[in-house]
């Protein structure tokens, strides 16, 4: 009895100790002296212009307030901070240690507030936007959480409208995404993993996951990975996902984004593994699967015969997208005896007066496409519309009208191009294999299309993020997931057992929290 | 077993459907010599008697799966008769391997330079080819298995239309009736005309433990006859009671039948045949030059040296494909003088090794009675 309250007691002492940041071995412990440690803290700074001190002094015990400016809440600071300080009437001659005593257990200056022990981590504290206070002959530091900083409201995602859904989006600083997903999620499962990832810039990185749903395996390999980045400064999204993708030449994605708080708690409840960054408001989520980019909120706010409709669609657009030009090129210039005499005497007829090959024409219309798109899409918002209106002008009517251009081939255009938007997490794909496609179409017809597939699809089968193949669950196959991939049933039959992102590797058996033996498919030798 | 050995293994239906669409690449080609010797009605009977032999060939398998589920029929050769054996046996799946894959190349080049692209250069078709399959070997055994588990369905759907498209033209009168003499032995001369074509039972003997239950493989290679069975029994009844005889004397009867059904706005379907050949040709292929690396690989031990090889051997063999593809009288002759190797390396040979293996235990058990068969057991595949 008396062993075992022993223990919970030391294990409590090792999680408290835990919590507290531990000065590391090539850091600069404080040394207690004021005007020392603050010779090291200025010279830490450089002196920079936003590097804030107040020195004070409080019952003759000289003491320092270390802060950014412009990252802390003054009004806060003073009426929390200042103002008990100033005023308590602490015994005459009071010793350094009993101001930290007040501060600790009689008062309650700030929710937030931590032991720092080095000056590398005050630094690192004040840069979060904590208060920083120090106490002459007191060997540590009391870093109080004030962050004042301006930030962009919580808005509507941009990039990921949804009809039907919640209308919050993440915004950039970290503590409020986290505070989001915490207020949808209200379980002990849910954990955050909080650590810093930048050489200079120090970025503050967010895991989340569900501790009984996630695979352990998937968490170590995730850890090393981050762990192994080496990067001066981390200020997107877009900077750690090369580091989690398996290979980095690959077309589709295997770590998947997203702006939206519930649609980061939908996906950790299956197993997966969320990082939030701080000063970004999209957040990373793997592993990723291929299906995964067909989804969204809104398949799960419509009656499930309209989401499945809507997905087969979605799957429908994104063929015909990569598809559509190279096939016409193909069968108009190899294969016409494909199509019925009406419409091939109408492409003709249209082609006829056009100075260019098929495939040619083909090529340098969507290059033009992707030019009018890519102007559009960073110019101010009316600048914006005016380059459409001009594209649509130029390329719809003047170009056909001017013999340049068959009218059939700006259908083709215009039908792959609304297409492209219908699956937007694929769009990057789309449009380089769109090009692809073309070519080996122009060149050797329905022949090259089908290799060129073959070789595409073999490709995604061979790769895998994080253990689980990107083609999951269609190969390999699994019959339960699959009630959520080209259909969506009805919530009656999804809600019998949620499928796990485990159970999809083809080879663990889906137990939650258990190592398993991922399938990763990185290593050729285990291939021949 | 050790945790990586689990991985990296395809399931079942995977092999299944990867096997049936390397099948079909001979089985979309019914040769026109074999179209006049036989009837319509001996055509279909024999194909029902080639699956019940073939079931039969499948008994080896079932033997070794079941008691050596980790080795291929090469590490068991090793196990059973050293390791020159196991040498001799992968020198002759190699050179099997290596007649396969330019049996297959050149009679893919064949039909594209014959229908799709008349009179246009073997080596022109063959270089894009080869460097695809080059590049997906390199992938590995589990990602061409996923791909042809998803191309299977697109293969029915495809093979699907087309036997739909020409259900109005069918009329089953048009089967010609077992002739009055020599009915069942033209039947049996069709039966083992179907088993020389199919050298999908001996890459089982190779493929097995790669499967995550190695030990239920000849379920797997039964199904899968079950399942080609199925499939040949249904084109030919279509291409015999569409075209009649007239479809036995095509070179490619099944594209004679896609050309001449159209469905909805398309006029014709050859194209899609076109589709079905190519991808048939591709997994083949890739099947057996993935088997060939791994033959290789009992050679070679150093990675590099092995990686050098097997580029030098494939530009042979690249060479070797467009060498038959101009002299389909050489490939004529392959295929006769290489009829009776499926049924060796498929039933003969494994079960000789069987018996080795087996003879070996015995000594080694009256020797000394604590190693079992368990210690001849490993991980080599």
């Amino acid at each position: 009895m008396f062993e075992s309250v022993k223990g919970r007691i030391d294990a409590l002492k090792t999680a408290m100790t835990e919590n507290k940041p531990q000065p590391q071995p090539n850091e600069h412990r404080l040394t207690g002296s004021l005007a020392d440690d603050m010779v090291t803290l200025r010279a830490m700074f450089s002196n920079s212009s936003d590097f804030l001190t107040r020195e004070i002094t409080i019952t003759g015990v000289p003491a320092a307030f270390l802060m950014i400016e412009g990252m802390v809440n003054l009004q806060t600071m003073s009426e929390m901070l200042l103002e008990p300080l100033l005023s308590h009437r602490f015994p005459a001659h009071a010793k350094p240690q009993d101001i930290c005593d007040y501060i600790e257990n009689r008062t309650i200056l700030a929710a937030d507030t931590i032991h720092v022990y080095s000056c590398e981590q005050v630094f690192r504290m004040i840069m979060s936007g904590f208060v920083v206070l120090l106490i002459d002959n007191i060997p540590y530091a009391c870093a109080y959480g004030m962050q004042g900083f301006s930030f962009r409201s919580v808005g509507e995602p941009s990039a990921e409208v949804n009809e039907l859904g919640s209308r919050e989006g993440f915004t950039e600083p970290l503590r409020i995404n986290m505070s989001m997903v915490r207020r949808r999620i209200k379980s002990p499962s849910l954990k955050f993993d909080l650590f810093p990832v930048g050489r200079v810039s120090q970025t503050d990185i967010c895991l989340i996951y569900m501790t009984d749903r996630v695979s352990k395996s998937l968490l170590r390999q995730l850890k090393r990975k981050l762990s192994s980045i080496s990067l001066d400064v981390v200020l997107t999204s877009g900077y750690l996902k090369p580091f989690l993708s398996g290979t980095p030449w690959s077309l589709f994605p295997d770590v998947s984004t997203t702006e939206r708080p519930d649609v980061l708690c939908a996906k950790i409840q299956e197993g997966r593994v969320a990082i939030l960054i701080d000063g970004t408001p999209f957040a990373l989520v793997v592993p990723c699967l291929f299906t995964e980019n067909f989804q969204s909120l809104d398949d799960y706010a419509h009656s499930a015969f309209y989401a499945s409709f809507v997905r087969i669609i979605k799957y429908v657009s994104f063929f015909v997208s990569i598809l559509l030009p190279g096939i016409y090129v193909a069968v108009s210039t190899f294969h016409p005896e494909l199509l019925p005499h009406a419409l091939l005497f109408n492409i003709a007829a249209a082609e006829e007066t056009t100075p260019f090959p098929i495939g040619i024409e083909a090529l340098i219309i969507h290059f033009l496409y992707e030019i009018m798109r890519e102007a559009g899409l960073r110019l101010p918002r009316p600048i914006g519309h005016a380059v459409s209106i001009v594209g649509a002008l130029v390329i719809g009517d003047a170009a056909v009208t001017a013999g340049l251009i068959g009218a059939p081939m700006v259908m083709i255009v215009a039908t792959t191009a609304i297409a492209s938007f219908v699956v937007p997490p694929l769009y990057e794909a789309i449009s380089v294999l769109r090009f692809f496609f073309i070519l080996v179409g122009m060149s050797m017809g329905l022949y090259g299309i089908i290799l060129f597939s073959l070789v595409l699809f073999v490709n995604v089968c061979a790769k895998t993020s994080f253990g689980i193949p990107i083609t999951a669950p269609v190969a390999p196959f699994s019959l339960s997931a699959m009630r959520d991939t080209f259909l969506r049933l009805s919530f009656r039959t999804l809600q019998k057992k949620t499928a796990s992102i485990e159970q999809l590797n083809g080879v663990a058996t889906g137990t939650s929290g258990k190592e398993d033996t991922s399938n990763t498919n990185t290593d050729p030798s285990n291939r021949s | 077993m050790n945790a990586n050995a689990r991985t990296h293994r395809i399931s079942a239906p995977q092999l299944l459907m990867l096997l049936f669409l390397s099948r079909l690449f001979s089985v979309l080609n019914i040769s026109p010599v074999f179209g006049t010797l036989y009837s319509g009605m001996t055509l279909l009977l024999g194909t029902l008697l080639s699956f019940c032999l073939q079931c039969a060939f499948l008994f080896p398998l079932w033997l070794l799966s079941r008691r050596y589920g980790g080795k291929t029929l090469i590490g068991c050769a090793g196990d059973a008769g050293g390791e020159w054996l196991k040498k001799g046996a992968a020198l002759l799946f190699l050179l099997m391997f290596s007649v396969q894959i330019c049996g297959s190349l050149s009679a893919f080049s064949f039909f594209m330079t014959s229908i799709v692209f008349p009179n246009a250069s073997s080596v022109l078709i063959l270089i894009p080819f080869f460097l695809t399959l080059i590049l997906c070997v390199r992938w590995g055994l589990e990602s061409f298995s996923r791909a042809a588990a998803i191309f299977f369905w697109l293969f029915l759907l495809s093979a699907a239309s087309i036997c739909i498209g020409a259900i109005p033209s069918a009329d089953l009168l048009n089967i010609t009736p077992l002739p009055t003499q020599g009915a069942f032995h033209n039947i049996f001369s069709a039966a083992l005309g179907e088993i020389s074509k199919n050298g999908e039972l001996y890459c089982l003997l190779l493929l097995y433990p790669s499967l995550r239950t190695p030990k239920k493989a000849a379920h797997s290679g039964f199904w899968f006859l079950l399942l080609t069975c199925v499939f040949m029994l249904v084109t030919q009844t279509v291409i015999l009671s569409v075209l009649s005889d007239f479809g036995m004397e095509q070179t490619y009867p099944y594209y004679a039948l896609a050309s001449v059904v159209d469905l909805s706005v398309l006029q014709r379907l050859d194209s899609f045949h076109m589709s079905l050949w190519i991808v048939c040709a591709f997994f083949r292929s890739l099947l057996y030059l993935f088997l060939f690396k791994k033959c290789l690989g009992t050679f070679v031990i150093k990675k590099k040296t092995r990686a050098v090889l097997f580029y030098s051997l494939a530009v042979f063999l690249f060479f070797g494909s467009v060498f038959l593809a101009d002299h389909p009288q050489a490939v004529r002759a392959l295929n006769t003088s290489t009829a009776i190797v499926p049924a060796l390396l498929a039933f003969v040979f494994p079960l000789v090794i069987f018996i080795l293996l087996k003879r070996k235990e015995k000594r080694n058990e009256t020797n000394s009675p604590q190693k079992t068969h368990g210690a001849l057991m490993g991980a080599d595949r």
